[in-house]
């Protein structure tokens, strides 16, 4: 037994050696771009076209979390990588913390290929820190016949006598209570007190009807309604398709009195080794074929013009991946609270206490 | 009193008081300063922290009030609540209902485990200890799967009626209690299965001699023996079940949110509020402390 962990431990040092001499290899060799990124979230083929075109190799560090993100920015240092892809409620967070640079757009040329709705907004007025990556919508996955998607409203969920099954809310302070604001007929970015505080009231009643199952994430009320333990749940486009992809009989709708949309945004880390790179690796990303590819391989929709009109008119016509214009009409992005993230916190905690 | 460099016989051996404070410094020292790197200093700096305020974008703000302390006993922009003392209620009872049923379930098997012989107890207590070897959250994703509306366990509790037609044990509170028992028995069973093994039998024979009844018997004879068995145990599931909330938000439906939640709701989740973060742990380390003082005192009384 010692002998055997002896050797395995001998093992593991020499694979440790082995892939530091690698790493130094590789940084003598090309230059190396350093992207930050959600797991699954880019066609490894394209790191390899993309090294092919532009002589960069991309080394991907990847995440699960957006606070997982900004800790390591944090801890690591900004250093230590070049692009970071960042959501657009935690831009204006990331810029006030000073983990993020502006963008020089001159070195991004094909930032002409992004779609205007998504320039200006209110994570970024002045679109000086972001290039948009992904971009996907939130709303309500269930069982059910077809319905006018234009048609569908909140109260489906809110009101107990609608409730049809078991069903689950968003697990997610601030999308959760600016949905029930929404619902409510309010600004889906308000701060005012008052109108959050009937926000609650609304989540509260919903959580007496006997149907509430409980709080999901997105990921967790697909797998509920997919496993028919829940009739209902609200979810990410992303995992609705996958899931009618799978069951037919699901309909994903965008409720009529709104929902919120979300980006992914690639940012430059403040203090990139290679800019240069970082650049290089934006613009490759908001190229056509390039775009194209990569809504294909995650399965989200692209803000790149160029892009859709490369791709196949099967991924073009998914109502649930692009949504149509009544739906983008209805849906807005939510802005940094900023100090307010207090007050949504207090919210919760009563949500999730009473 | 003898001076520092008298010599001392120690172990067979002449030595001086300051040369054996020397090495007894030399031993503990690596001990002492683990503490006060990843234990004291900590917890100072946690407790400076508590008093801070939180800056703008999840900064800290280095001014020093009160208000964490108005904010924990419920006043918050919305006005006074009791949500927040209720948050901590609801983690105590929890807490406190596991350690119970972990003792309930756990004394029994000890006693069961202890009666086999040498080989076939160590062979119990490794199927006991077996189920930490597997990750916590995948073993409460078994539960969720077990306990749902497709399987046996929910069909049985239909038949029975304890549950409705459309409802399944999952979630809800019975799944909760399922977890966290699974979860805490093999910490709560070992040291009342060390207690068992080193229980004198004498001391029950001569309880009976004196006719003293059953419950006696086991009261003054087995349980008051057991008494450090139990309070190690106790130490053991309610410490770390009052700051768990994993187990409860999966198998609860995260519909109530528990103090393990709030603390981390302050660092990682939307309130980016350290400093409030950080007074939570200290009440949690606190109120921890405190009913373990408060159990050993009232342990000690009724039994040594």
């Amino acid at each position: 037994m010692k002998k055997f962990l002896l050797a395995l431990s001998l093992l593991a040092v020499m694979a440790l050696t082995a892939c530091n001499e690698q790493s130094q290899e590789q940084k003598a060799e090309t230059k190396t771009v350093t992207v930050m990124i959600y797991s699954e979230y880019i066609d490894p083929a394209m790191l390899e076209d993309f090294e092919k075109k532009t002589g960069y190799k991309v080394q991907l560090e990847l995440y699960e979390a957006q606070e997982e993100m900004i800790g390591k920015l944090q801890a690591a240092g900004t250093s230590q990588y070049d692009v970071v892809i960042a959501s657009d409620v935690v831009i204006q967070q990331m810029v006030h913390l000073g983990l993020i640079a502006p963008i020089d757009t001159t070195k991004v040329p094909n930032r002409k290929n992004i779609a205007p709705q998504f320039l200006n907004q209110a994570f970024d007025p002045t679109n000086t820190y972001t290039i948009p990556y992904l971009w996907g919508t939130t709303g309500i996955l269930f069982r059910g016949d077809e319905v006018d998607p234009d048609s569908v409203s909140y109260s489906m969920l809110f009101d107990a006598s609608q409730t049809k099954g078991s069903f689950s809310l968003l697990e997610e302070s601030r999308s959760m209570l600016s949905m029930a604001l929404q619902a409510l007929g309010f600004d889906a970015n308000s701060v005012k007190q008052e109108e959050i505080n009937k926000a609650v009231e609304l989540i509260l009643q919903a959580k007496k009807d006997k149907n509430f199952l409980g709080f999901d994430g997105s990921v967790g009320g697909k797998d509920k309604v997919l496993s028919k333990m829940d009739w209902a749940a609200i979810v990410f486009n992303g995992e609705a398709a996958v899931a009618i992809d799978e069951d037919s009989t699901l309909q994903y709708v965008i409720p009529k009195e709104g929902s919120f949309m979300w980006l992914d945004a690639m940012t430059l880390s403040s203090k990139a080794p290679n800019v240069e790179g970082a650049y290089a690796f934006m613009n490759y990303i908001l190229d056509g074929q390039a775009g194209a590819q990569l809504a294909k391989f995650v399965f989200y929709a692209t803000p790149n013009k160029a892009a859709l009109e490369v791709i196949d008119q099967d991924f073009k016509e998914n109502r649930v991946i692009n949504p149509t214009e009544s739906e983008i009409k209805r849906m807005v992005f939510l802005s940094d609270p900023g100090d307010a993230a207090k007050l949504f916190d207090e919210a919760w905690t009563i949500v999730k206490t009473r | 009193m003898a001076n520092s460099n008298t010599t001392e016989v120690f172990e067979g051996k002449l030595t001086t008081r300051s040369r054996m404070r020397k090495f007894g410094l030399l031993l503990t020292g690596p001990g002492m300063l683990w503490l006060l790197v990843f234990l004291l200093l900590p917890t100072i700096f946690l407790l400076v922290m508590a008093f801070a305020q939180r800056g703008s974008y999840g900064t800290i703000d280095w001014t020093f009030s009160l208000d964490n302390v108005k904010k924990l006993l419920g006043y918050s922009s919305f006005g006074w609540s009791a949500d927040n003392l209720l948050i901590i209620w609801r983690s105590f009872k929890i807490a406190v209902i596991t350690t119970i049923l972990c003792l309930v379930v756990g004394i029994p098997m000890a006693f069961w485990i202890g009666s086999h012989g040498k080989s076939m107890r160590t062979l119990l207590l490794a199927l006991v200890m077996v189920p930490s070897c597997t990750n916590l959250v995948i073993r409460t994703y078994a539960w969720m799967i077990l306990l749902g509306s497709q399987m046996p366990p929910t069909w049985i509790a239909r038949f029975l009626g304890i549950i409705g037609e459309n409802e399944a044990l999952y979630p809800g509170t019975f799944a909760v209690y399922i977890g966290m028992v699974s979860c805490m028995l093999p910490f709560a069973v070992l040291p009342l299965y060390t207690s068992v093994e080193r229980l004198d039998w004498g001391i029950v024979e001569a309880a009976k001699d004196l006719y003293a009844k059953p419950v006696r018997v086991f009261y003054h004879g087995i349980l008051s023996q057991m008494m450090p068995g139990i309070v190690a145990s106790v130490v053991l599931t309610l410490v770390p079940t009052l700051g768990m909330y994993v187990v409860s938000d999966l198998l609860g439906g995260a519909k109530y949110i528990l103090i393990g939640n709030m603390i981390q709701q302050q660092f990682f989740g939307t309130a980016l509020d350290w400093p409030f973060g950080a007074m939570l742990g200290i009440v949690l380390i606190i109120s921890s402390v405190l009913s373990l003082v408060a159990f050993q005192k009232v342990g000690g009384k009724n039994f040594v």
